[in-house]
């Protein structure tokens, strides 16, 4: 067939459609088996346990459970750590989200500079990304430590707090003071804010350089242009950022669970400071054994996920702004 | 004389047919420091066995393994070494239908909540037809933690003090502080804890900076053991009754918040975070004291032979726990091997159980610095000897006055809400007495019904 001949219409009783359809059910059904078997079968078989009591030291396998109706749904909703995990999973969301959004923007601006080995500078910003978070989590948690830690070596220094070496000094906790921790983790989960600043970099590069151009010839300044071109011009990616972000801020486990000295254990650390939807469900599943509870809790945490998204989706009209449209 | 003779051959029959028939320890091996011989094997076929434990106590494990199957022709064992996160990879594996068929089980804290959700055999029949005196085959004071509700679910593999004094001697002389002794009284703790706190240098460790008498811990054993001090509980002996927001338990935990935030005896928590736990701060000569099992012998002074610590350079020092100011009382804890209820070889697993904890899997245990064996016979035993004769005999005193935690069916449960509530107090914002009341309300939740 010659390059840019329209294709004949292929009889779909014919043989060449029959082999054409097997093709493409052959191609496409590794996929279609992979979704199948381990996204589609977990979501039905986690959607069933939910409505079951089941409890794996008593039961065995998840079939011998017993179905106990919406029961579950209707314990967590009138638990009160449940409401108080749904606080502090929105807390960290929204202020982890926030703050990695805010700080990504203006280190995404100076990389976007055209400097001298700007490509190595914009590597080590992105260097953090890559560590894993187990690592990463235990080094601040280090550098947290009250008594010797970096953070309270500064806080020292600068007379925030007492000296650490005195024996009737206590240094601002923030691996044990309920009121510091998350605070502590919000700021830990900027450390790996490559992946939001490439997407912020990116955005910078696709504005045209000809609305700054334009703006400069009226006169204005650096920050009438970042705050009337470069932000109005970067929405559609902080919208992206902030759908992505929550999405994954709100089914962040692995930070609490390190945060509060590892999982054996976990009880959603000091006075409940460190309990999350995705903490305590995990709680309920594997320290409690009540399996049902668990994947209902988890359910909850999907609901909530989809109400944000939702919420970002109706409001991203309001705020969004894409360069076609202007 | 003929009816002598008949009488002397029936007698050396029934007690060589008892012998095969079960286990059986001559007093000649005893005697010898070797191994109880365990004999009448009728085990056949393929089991697996799980258990938790570093490299050494797996190597180990393996070799009793390869010594029952030797005794035991037509066994073979699947050795399953976690090296995870035991109690949680343990349900996982009973949840996908994956269980072992044998597998250790904290008898403290877990035998009975597993047996009264039916995840365990009862052994009461095998006993039975294996004729085995349990009172004198297994340290006493932690036998019924081997039990719930008169029927057997675990053999012993470990029974130990987890209360013992352990002291620095170093620290004390730098601080001309006399060492503890048996008699020692609560009251005496606190005056040495309070004198051993402050900036100095150690013999080992010349760099001056702040060190405490107590590394002051709140973990479960310890939080039971600071109310039993002064005659609480915390829930009634049957377990349906929260007792911790009674006046004596809060008394107990007051004193020791007070001799964080007051006395400066041991770290506030703000001051433990970089000071390393009871075996780790002990190791950095952070501490002077710390209670601790025998198992210190392996995890803290790596003093076991294959240990992964490196052995410490400091002298130390261990005697019973010190007399409390209402009660006198230390607690005991165990190691159980229990048979999973479902299994399809109840019978092989039950004797390689039995196996372990009464010969080679106990000694190997016990050999590596894990814990002192459950076993009474393995006392003799000259490996158990050499790792642990300078504590049974302090153990052996601090058993006088041993007692067990109550037996709570969701004792994790129980415990996790505890401490939640537990912590703020401990971080010196709260009074025992208002932490211990919401503990109380959180955690009834989670009492035996």
């Amino acid at each position: 067939m010659a390059v840019g001949a329209q294709a004949a219409p292929v009889d779909k009783g014919s043989n060449q459609h029959r082999q054409e359809m097997l093709w493409g059910y052959g191609l496409t059904s590794i996929w279609l088996i992979g979704f199948l078997v381990f996204s589609a079968a977990p979501i039905i078989i986690a959607l069933f346990i939910s409505f079951t009591d089941w409890n794996p030291i008593r039961d065995g396998a998840f079939w011998n459970a017993r179905g106990n109706g919406v029961s579950n749904y209707k314990i967590f909703l009138a638990d009160h750590r449940y409401w108080h995990a749904v606080w502090n999973t929105i807390y960290y969301s929204v202020g982890s989200v926030g703050l990695v959004n805010v700080v990504s923007i203006p280190v995404a601006v100076l990389l976007n500079q055209k400097l001298r080995g700007i490509n190595i500078y914009r590597t080590i910003a992105y260097l953090p990304a890559i560590m894993p978070a187990v690592a990463t989590v235990l080094i601040f948690r280090m550098m947290f430590q009250p008594s010797s830690g970096f953070i309270s070596w500064i806080l020292t220094r600068l007379h925030i707090q007492c000296d650490p070496s005195q024996l009737t000094c206590n240094p601002y906790d923030w691996l044990s003071n309920p009121r510091l921790t998350m605070p502590a983790v919000i700021l830990v989960s900027t450390w790996a804010l490559g992946q939001t600043m490439l997407i912020y970099l990116a955005g910078l590069q696709g504005i045209s350089g000809s609305y700054y151009e334009a703006a400069a010839i009226d006169g204005a300044n650096t920050w009438e242009q970042f705050r009337n071109i470069t932000l109005p011009l970067l929405t559609p990616a902080i919208f992206f950022n902030v759908v992505i972000g929550l999405i994954g801020a709100f089914q962040e486990f692995t930070k609490f669970i390190i945060w509060s000295g590892g999982a054996g254990g976990f009880s959603g650390g000091p006075s409940d400071s460190l309990l999350t939807l995705f903490t305590y469900s995990y709680e309920k599943g594997f320290e409690d054994n009540l399996m049902g509870l668990a994947t209902a809790m988890a359910f909850g945490l999907f609901v909530l996920i989809g109400i944000f998204t939702v919420i970002n989706f109706v409001g991203q009209r309001r705020w969004v702004f894409y360069q076609e449209e202007r | 004389m003929k009816r002598a003779l008949v009488a002397f051959v029936s007698v050396a029959v029934l007690i060589g047919g008892t012998g095969s028939a079960g286990w059986a320890q001559t007093s000649q091996s005893a005697a010898n420091s070797s191994l109880p011989k365990i004999t009448g094997c009728t085990a056949k076929g393929h089991i697996s066995f799980f258990h938790w434990g570093d490299k050494n106590t797996d190597k180990g494990f393996r070799q009793a393994i390869s010594a029952a199957e030797k005794a035991c022709p037509g066994l073979t064992v699947d050795n399953q070494w976690d090296q995870g996160n035991y109690d949680t990879d343990l349900k996982t594996k009973i949840g996908s239908g994956n269980a072992p068929d044998l597998f250790m089980l904290d008898g403290a804290k877990r035998i009975a909540q597993y047996a009264s959700q039916g995840a365990l055999a009862n052994l009461n029949s095998f006993v039975k037809r294996d004729k085995l005196n349990l009172k004198k085959t297994y340290v006493p004071q932690c036998l019924p933690q081997m039990q719930y509700k008169g029927k057997t679910y675990g053999m012993m593999l470990a029974c130990s003090d987890q209360q013992l004094l352990f002291y620095n001697k170093d620290m004390f002389k730098a601080r001309n502080v006399k060492f503890p002794t048996d008699k020692w009284t609560y009251k005496d703790f606190r005056a040495a804890a309070m004198k051993l706190s402050g900036n100095y240098s150690v013999p080992g460790d010349p760099t001056s900076k702040l060190r405490f008498g107590y590394v002051g811990s709140t973990d479960d054993f310890a939080v039971q053991q600071y109310i039993w001090q002064w005659g609480g509980d915390w829930t009634n002996k049957a377990g349906t009754t929260c007792t911790l927001d009674s006046p004596a338990a809060a008394k107990g935990l007051q004193w020791w918040v007070d001799l964080k935030y007051k006395d400066h005896g041991a770290p506030t928590a703000q001051q433990a975070g970089s000071l390393g736990d009871k075996v780790s701060g002990f190791r950095d000569q952070s501490f002077a004291m710390s209670f601790m099992g025998p198992w210190a012998m392996n995890y803290t002074f790596g003093k076991s032979p294959g240990s992964t610590v490196t052995p410490v350079k400091f002298k130390w020092g261990v005697v019973t726990p010190p007399k409390g100011l209402k009660n006198n009382q230390t607690l005991v804890a165990s190691t159980g091997l229990v048979v999973y209820s479902k299994s399809k070889n109840k019978n092989a697993a039950y004797w390689l159980a039995k196996f372990e904890s009464l010969g080679k899997g106990g000694q190997v245990y016990a050999a590596v610095g894990d814990d002192t064996p459950g076993a009474l016979a393995l006392y003799k035993n000259k490996a158990v000897k050499k790792e642990f004769g300078s504590i049974i005999g302090v153990q052996n005193k601090a058993y006088k006055t041993a007692r067990r935690p109550v037996q709570l069916l969701n004792y994790d449960q129980f415990y996790s809400a505890v401490a939640n509530d537990l912590s703020p107090m401990w971080s010196g914002q709260t009074s025992a007495a208002d932490a211990t009341k919401k503990a109380c309300t959180d955690a009834k939740q989670y009492l035996n019904p």
